[in-house]
């Protein structure tokens, strides 16, 4: 028996095997070892010993006992929660401002979440969603003229799916605006046209008919519920007659399925749904079957399992050759792509086609705001909780004294900061859901407030997390309390904690500051957005969009459309409300106007935008030429031969003397610049005044353009000045005129500086949003403060009774005591300009017209935060400084 | 988990500490299971399932009289509770029930 075995590994499973253990454990080893070297000798057996030592090195082995507390007994835990509720009630104030902080960041919380998923599962409800890709396309003809578009020609779908075996569904989708008859009523409706396969590539739900079907009959119509609600009411709309106007005509549909509404985090968005078997009623054979520089509809194509989307698009390049020919593909470098369907809502590199793309930057924003907003509310929290230890403190010595292990008192305090984070949460809650409509007019969503696991995993996450974080500084300083030093009175706040605070409410300080001036720089960008002299008068100015029956070139339509405009100006002019009427091919505020390209004599590509007017225009936007004249209907040549463009031209091409000039492009028409029209913003004030042409014929230039790119429809719009005061009168004038000449036609009518203020309904949401964050950061904010001013007195009062005594005066006093606010507050207005300053600029980039930050509005802000900061306290000092010494001192 | 369920290993080294009485520690039970079974068992595995049928109030454990082997260490002995028996009996039965209910086989058919 003189072989031992090896002693490291006895160590080793001395150092983990719990105490209980051991003996049994080790003398069953040892026997093993005893035996295993009369068995098979001593080396083997030494080997076996420590293989049998590894493998007891196992949970059930080591934290066996660890986790069995016998202290969580319950009449322990009884007893922390009524010393909780005992000592939230002692100090009701404080609680109630813990409570109401928390409470509001986690409202703020519970919105944003339900925001930023919202933005982040778009278009992930679709079970196929990681196989269905959208086509992009890129052309890139040398010279400037390089078009990538997620908007492809009409052949692409067909072509891809019948020529790669990997492409299980293709859907075109693209949208139109038409004319809907339903029985007598007439609708102005977006009409999605779409491919056979829709449904088999999109999971959208349906409520009756056959889904599967629905598409693939030339006179099926599919609609959603809001639109079957806004059309038969109540009736069953199964096999109802919609009419639609594609051609010339209003054709018959049958609706074949009521879909429900589609979800909001959807990038395709339908009302009213036809099969693209009607293509041929809207577009011709060419642009259908071998147009491949004309792109129109979206292209989706899903497909097959496993399929690898980097390996299809390889095959691209000689497919794209054989189908649009050597030449051509040379020529245009032709090279479409795919991008993912669950990438195209965030992705900002990628242009916009149809569906609408978001900025992923709005949601980082507001969930930093929420998690500020939350941060700023901890703080409170533990400041407060700090600041009361000395009240706790004796509690703390006594539980020590009686046998209370440090464990048990920080899950003492950290249970009792996540009761108090769960009434907060309670009332959050509570809050979110009422708030959920503002919030959604903010945000611009429909979002609902669901019962599901996303909300309750929201809730639980939050409730440990602030429990946790706002729990714990507090608990481990409690905890850490000599009992002798307390129980003696010893104890004394250290200047280390009080600084620990003014740290923490310094955090708050900045934040608020911090948000209040981006609160005053935003509000300032927005109004000068609203007030910047656009180059026309916008005020009191009306765009009433003109029908033109579909059919015929677009040529033809826009001719038809200012004929049309004619008779409206000739009955309007009859009313005295009416000050002017003119017709123009695009209005404000409704995206992009029309751009294009050529080629000039020096062999340089260039674009600029069209618009389409008559000889009305200038006078009645009220537009100031810089010089040259107006078109005139005096003067029957301007119509075939006048162009006028806009300052911005004449600078671009170098003129000086624009007028007599000629637009340098071989094929134009002849035309001769007649007049140079001052730059007005007729897109938005994020981007700089563009090159532009106006015109009363198009045909002058369209005869030597190479490209164009139409992203409204240039059917004409009727402008209309309305005397100011008179609104009401005029616009009810505008519909009688409307209903006489256009009959049982949707009356679609916006004022100019409304829809050019819906361009900026994103920042000016923002604005809201940062300018409520900034509120609520303030009130909490300024609670906390409240809270640590009236311990900070607390702790002061006798210190200024006795400086009374010695003759202090009580503005003397006033000084004294906020002082250190003082300093506190321009200490953070100096460390939050920096931060606020990168950021505002960061803002203020996205537009080409915006205003400088100037230090105005961080003194402003500085100023505010004083004047809070110092209002919160006051009552405290005032309290501290009038009472009377006597009162203070005579119990010493 | 239901608490009443137990596990085929857990059974099988419960049986065995009812087999083995006043000698059930964990080498013998090693031993035992090699020796009637013909399974190799891990000791560590059996360390830890007697620790698991201890907490489950099948067995219950103390500690023997020390010897001169083992160099000295006590062993840890195990005893089969009440409970435990009343829980293998309750198995036998269910295994004896569940085989009923099974068609015997008859030579013929195969």
């Amino acid at each position: 028996m003189n072989k031992k075995p090896p002693s490291l590994a006895s160590r080793f499973l001395a150092l983990y095997c719990p105490e209980s253990l051991i003996e049994g454990i080790e003398g069953d080893l040892q026997e093993q070892f005893e035996y295993d070297v009369k068995q098979t000798g001593e080396r083997a057996a030494r080997r076996k010993y420590v293989w049998n030592v590894i493998k007891f090195f196992r949970p059930a082995i080591i934290l066996r006992n660890k986790f069995r507390n016998h202290l969580f007994q319950q009449h322990m835990l009884q007893n922390y929660f009524k010393i909780a509720f005992r000592s939230l009630w002692r100090a009701k104030v404080h609680s109630l401002i813990n409570v109401l902080g928390l409470s509001l960041g986690i409202a703020c919380c519970i919105l944003i979440s339900l925001f930023v998923r919202d933005e982040l599962t778009f278009d992930r409800m679709h079970k196929n969603a990681d196989r269905i890709y959208r086509v992009y396309s890129r052309e890139d003809w040398g010279e400037k003229q390089q078009f990538f578009n997620t908007v492809t020609p009409f052949p692409m779908g067909p072509a891809l799916k019948d020529n790669l075996p990997e492409v299980e569904h293709q859907v075109r989708v693209n949208n139109i605006n038409a004319q809907l008859k339903v029985g007598e009523s007439q609708f102005n409706e977006t009409v999605v046209v779409a491919g056979q396969d829709f449904f088999d590539v999109f999971d959208f739900k349906t409520i009756v008919g056959d889904r599967q079907q629905a598409l693939h009959g030339q006179s099926n119509v599919v609609i959603s519920k809001r639109m079957a609600d806004k059309y038969f009411g109540t009736a069953d709309p199964l096999n109802k007659v919609i009419a639609i106007q594609l051609g010339e005509n209003f054709e018959d549909f049958s609706v074949k399925a009521v879909a429900e509404n589609t979800p909001s985090n959807s990038s395709t968005q339908f009302d009213v749904l036809i099969s693209e078997l009607n293509y041929p009623k809207l577009y011709n054979q060419n642009l259908l079957t071998s147009s491949w520089f004309n792109i129109i509809p979206e292209t989706y194509v899903m497909l097959k399992q496993g399929t690898d989307p980097t390996a299809v698009e390889k095959k691209f390049p000689s497919m794209f050759r054989t189908i649009i020919g050597e030449d051509n593909f040379k020529k245009s470098k032709y090279a479409p792509g795919l991008q993912p369907l669950t990438d195209i809502h965030l992705n900002t590199n990628y242009p916009v086609g149809i569906a609408p793309v978001s900025n992923p930057k709005y949601s980082y924003i507001l969930a930093a705001i929420a998690l500020l907003i939350l941060f700023v509310a901890c703080i409170n929290f533990v400041t407060l909780s700090v600041g009361r230890s000395m009240q706790r403190a004796k509690e703390v010595g006594i539980r020590k004294v009686v046998g209370a292990m440090r464990v048990q008192l920080v899950t003492q305090f950290i249970g009792e900061a996540i009761i108090v984070s769960l009434i907060a949460m309670v009332i959050g809650a509570g809050l979110a859901f009422a708030n959920l409509p503002l919030f959604n007019d903010l945000a611009g969503k429909q979002l609902l407030f669901p019962l599901n696991g996303f909300m309750i995993l929201i809730i639980t996450s939050l409730l440990l997390v602030i429990g946790l974080i706002s729990g714990s500084y507090p608990a481990f300083v409690l905890s850490s309390f000599k009992p002798i030093a307390i129980l003696k009175g010893a104890l004394q706040t250290g200047s280390s904690k009080q600084n620990v605070r003014k740290v923490l409410v310094g955090v708050q300080l900045v934040l608020s500051i911090f948000l209040i001036s981006s609160t005053l720089l935003m509000r300032k960008q927005l109004t000068f957005l609203q007030n910047k002299n656009m180059g026309f008068n916008k005020e009191q100015l009306a765009e009433i969009q003109l029908n033109v029956p579909r059919g015929g070139t677009l040529a033809t339509r826009v001719n038809a459309g200012f004929e049309k405009a004619e008779r409206f100006k000739t009955e309007l002019e009859k009313f005295p409300d009416i000050l002017a009427v003119c017709a123009s091919a695009h209005d404000f505020g409704n995206g992009a106007w029309t751009n294009v390209g050529y080629t000039d004599d020096k062999n340089v590509y260039r674009t600029f935008n069209l618009n389409i007017v008559d000889d009305e225009y200038l006078p009645t936007l009220k537009m100031e030429l810089a010089s040259g004249r107006n078109f005139s209907d005096a003067n029957p040549s301007d119509k075939r031969h006048s162009v006028i463009v806009n300052e911005a031209f004449a600078k671009e091409y170098g003129w000086t003397d624009a007028i007599g000039k000629r637009i340098p492009g071989k094929n134009f028409q002849d035309h001769e610049v007649i007049g140079v029209i001052k730059d007005f913003n007729y897109a938005s004030l994020y981007t700089k005044v563009q090159p532009l042409v106006i015109v009363e014929d198009p045909s002058i230039i369209l005869s030597g353009i190479e490209n164009i790119n139409i992203d409204n429809s240039p059917i004409p719009k009727l402008m209309v000045r309305l005397k100011s005061g008179n609104m009401a009168t005029a616009t009810t004038q505008l519909k009688e005129v409307w209903n006489r000449v256009s009959g049982e036609e949707e009356f679609s009518f916006a004022f100019v500086d409304q829809a050019m203020a819906k361009q900026y309904r994103n920042d000016q949401n923002l604005g809201r949003i940062v300018s409520i964050a900034a509120i609520l950061a303030i009130l909490i904010g300024s609670l906390g403060l409240y809270a640590l001013a009236s311990l900070a007195m607390q702790n002061r009062t006798k210190e200024i009774s006795i400086r009374k005594v010695l003759g202090a005066t009580e503005n003397s006093l006033l000084v004294l005591l906020s002082k250190e606010y003082v300093v506190l507050v321009v200490v953070c207005l100096i460390l939050s300009v920096p931060a606020t300053w990168y950021l505002m600029a960061n803002w203020l980039s996205t537009f080409e017209y915006r205003v400088a930050i100037g230090f105005d509005v961080f003194l402003l802000a500085g100023s505010i935060s004083l004047i809070m900061a110092l209002g919160t306290i006051c009552f405290q000092m005032l309290k501290t400084v009038w009472t009377s010494p006597m009162k203070n001192l005579k119990y010493e | 988990m239901n608490k009443e369920y137990l596990g085929e290993f857990e059974e099988l080294v419960l049986t065995m500490v009812g087999i083995l009485q006043e000698e059930a520690y964990g080498n013998a039970i090693v031993g035992e299971i090699d020796q009637r079974v013909g399974r190799k068992v891990n000791l560590s595995a059996v360390h830890v399932t007697l620790y698991r049928l201890e907490d489950k109030g099948y067995v219950k454990s103390y500690m023997g009289g020390s010897t001169n082997a083992r160099g000295g260490r006590r062993k840890r002995i195990f005893q089969v509770t009440n409970a435990g028996l009343a829980m293998l009996r309750a198995r036998k039965e269910q295994q004896v029930q569940l085989w009923k209910l099974i068609p015997q086989l008859k030579m013929s058919a195969l």
